[in-house]
C-alpha cells in the first residue's frame, strides 16, 4: 500500500510538472513529427509503388523508439537540476516506488505522444487507421511500457554519467532489440489487416519483456539511486 | 590484496606454459594433421578458432554477470575488477567471432553477413557489453562506476537468452557446421582438434583473465596511494 501510495505520488508529480512547463511532450511531439516528414523524403511511397503496409510499421517503430529516447532521458535530467535526484534517493518511501513512479509516468509520455502521431500518421501516408487502430493500440501500449521499463533503468543509470545523452542510447538500444523486433513484426501483421491471432503471441511476449525488466528495476534501482 | 596477487602471479606462468604447448600444438594439429571438409574446403579450417572465440566470448559474459552479482550483495572490489575484466575479455573474443564468421560466409555463403539469428545475436551482445565499457569510462567516481556497470552487467546478460530467441522468430537458422549424425559424420581426428582448440582457448581466456584481473588490482592499489597523497607528484 505504501509503495503505491508512492509511486503514484512520485507520477503525479512529474504529470504536474510536465503539465505545467509541457516541455519534454512538446519537443519529443516535433521531433517525432520531423522523423516522419524525413521518412517522407527518404521513401517516394507513389514512385516505389510500396504500400504503408510495407513499411509502416518500420517508420512507426523507429519514430516511437527514438522520441521515447528523448523522454526518458529527459524524465531524469530534470532530476538533476538542483540536485533533486538526491532528494528522490532521501525519499522515506522503498526506492523501487521511485523506480515504479517514473516507469508509470515515462509510459504515459510515451503513450502520449503516440496519440497524436499515429493519426498525423494516417493522414500523411494515406493509410486507414480505423480499421487498424484496436490492434494497433494494443500493440503499440504493450510494447511502449516494455520499452519504457528497460529505459527508465537505463536512463537512471545515464544520467548519472558524464555524458548521460551520449550513454543513454548506446546502452538501450540493443538492449531493447526484442521489443522493437516483436513490435514491428506485430506492427506489420496488425497494418496488413490480420486477426490479432496472429500476432497475439508477439503481444505477449513483450508483455513478458515488460514484466521482467520492471521486477529487474524493482530489484536493481536501489544500486543506481545510492549516491 | 597482496596474496591474490601472488596467487595470481603463481597461476599465470603454470596456465602459460600450458598455454604455449597447447597453441603451438592446436595450430600444428588444424593446419597438417585434420583434413580438408568435404564441401566447404579449407576456409573449414577457420572454425577451429572461431567456436572456441564463441565459447570463451561467451564464458567472459557469463563471469561478468556473475561477479556483478557477487559484487553487488558483497561490495568488494576484487569482484567488480574481475567482471571488467572479464567484460573486456568478452569484447575481445565476440569481436574475433565477429571477424571470423564473416571470413568464413564469404565463399561458403557468398555473403559477408547475413541477418541470422546467431549472427545477429553476437552482434547485439557485443554492442551491449561495448555499451559497458563505455559506462565505465562516464562515471563520475569509482565506486559509481562499480556499482552501475554491475546492474548493466546483470541486465545484458539477462536479456542474451531474449534477444536470441526474438532474433530467432525474425529470422532463420544456423548452420550445423559439425555434424554428428547422418551422411558420412565427423571425421573423429576433426572433433579431436575441435576439442583440443576448446581447451586451448578456455585455458588462454584464464591466463588473459588473471593477468587482467592482476593488473587491474595494481591499478586499484595505484590510484589509493595517489589518494593518501604517498606519490609525490601525482
Amino acid at each position: 500500500m505504501r509503495v503505491r501510495s508512492a509511486t503514484l505520488t512520485i507520477c503525479g508529480k512529474d504529470l504536474r510538472q510536465e503539465l505545467r512547463t509541457r516541455e519534454s511532450f512538446t519537443s519529443t511531439f516535433f521531433f517525432s513529427l520531423l522523423v516522419q516528414i524525413v521518412f517522407s523524403f527518404s521513401f517516394d511511397f507513389q514512385k516505389l509503388g510500396l504500400g504503408f503496409e510495407d513499411v509502416g510499421a518500420g517508420i512507426l517503430w523507429i519514430t516511437l523508439t527514438f522520441s521515447a529516447i528523448l523522454s526518458l532521458q529527459n524524465s531524469f535530467l530534470i532530476e538533476r537540476e538542483r540536485n533533486c535526484l538526491a532528494g528522490l534517493a532521501l525519499c522515506p518511501c522503498d526506492p523501487s516506488a521511485v523506480f515504479l513512479g517514473k516507469f508509470l509516468a515515462n509510459s504515459l509520455f510515451v503513450l502520449a505522444v503516440q496519440v497524436l502521431i499515429l493519426p498525423l500518421s494516417s493522414l500523411f501516408f494515406g493509410y486507414d487507421l480505423l480499421r487498424v487502430l484496436p490492434g494497433l493500440c494494443l500493440v503499440v501500449t504493450v510494447n511502449a511500457v516494455g520499452f519504457s521499463a528497460l529505459g527508465t533503468l537505463f536512463a537512471a543509470i545515464s544520467v548519472r554519467t558524464r555524458r548521460s545523452e551520449l550513454l543513454l542510447p548506446l546502452l538501450l538500444l540493443p538492449a531493447a532489440t526484442p521489443v522493437v523486433i516483436w513490435g514491428v513484426k506485430a506492427t506489420r501483421l496488425c497494418l496488413s489487416g490480420r486477426p490479432l491471432d496472429s500476432y497475439g503471441y508477439l503481444v505477449a511476449l513483450s508483455a513478458c519483456f515488460g514484466v521482467i525488466f520492471t521486477v529487474a528495476g524493482v530489484l536493481l534501482f536501489d544500486f543506481v539511486m545510492e549516491e | 590484496m597482496e596474496k591474490t596477487e601472488k596467487l595470481l602471479r603463481g597461476l599465470e606462468l603454470v596456465l602459460f606454459l600450458l598455454v604455449a604447448a597447447l597453441m603451438i600444438l592446436s595450430l600444428y594439429c588444424v593446419f597438417r594433421v585434420v583434413p580438408n571438409e568435404v564441401t566447404m574446403g579449407a576456409v573449414q579450417r577457420i572454425f577451429y578458432f572461431h567456436v572456441p572465440s564463441a565459447w570463451v566470448a561467451f564464458l567472459g559474459f557469463f563471469i561478468v554477470f556473475v561477479a556483478s552479482i557477487f559484487y553487488l550483495v558483497t561490495r568488494r572490489l576484487l569482484w567488480d575488477v574481475v567482471a571488467h575484466a572479464a567484460a573486456e575479455l568478452g569484447v575481445l573474443f565476440c569481436a574475433i567471432v565477429l571477424f571470423t564468421g564473416p571470413i568464413w560466409a564469404r565463399p561458403v555463403w557468398g555473403t559477408w553477413w547475413t541477418w541470422e539469428a546467431r549472427l545477429t545475436t553476437t552482434l547485439v551482445l557485443e554492442m551491449v557489453f561495448v555499451a559497458y565499457l563505455v559506462l565505465r569510462t562516464q562515471a563520475e567516481s569509482r565506486a559509481q562506476a562499480a556499482r552501475l556497470s554491475a546492474v548493466v552487467g546483470i541486465v545484458g546478460f539477462l536479456d542474451v537468452p531474449i534477444i536470441y530467441y526474438s532474433v530467432h522468430l525474425w529470422r532463420g537458422h544456423h548452420p550445423i557446421v559439425f555434424k554428428s549424425s547422418g551422411g558420412q559424420g565427423l571425421d573423429p581426428i576433426m572433433l579431436k582438434t575441435f576439442m583440443l582448440c576448446m581447451t586451448t582457448f578456455t585455458l588462454l581466456f584464464l591466463l588473459l583473465l588473471a593477468m587482467r584481473i592482476r593488473l587491474g588490482l595494481l591499478q586499484e592499489s595505484l590510484a589509493e596511494l595517489k589518494e593518501q597523497g604517498s606519490i609525490p607528484g601525482a
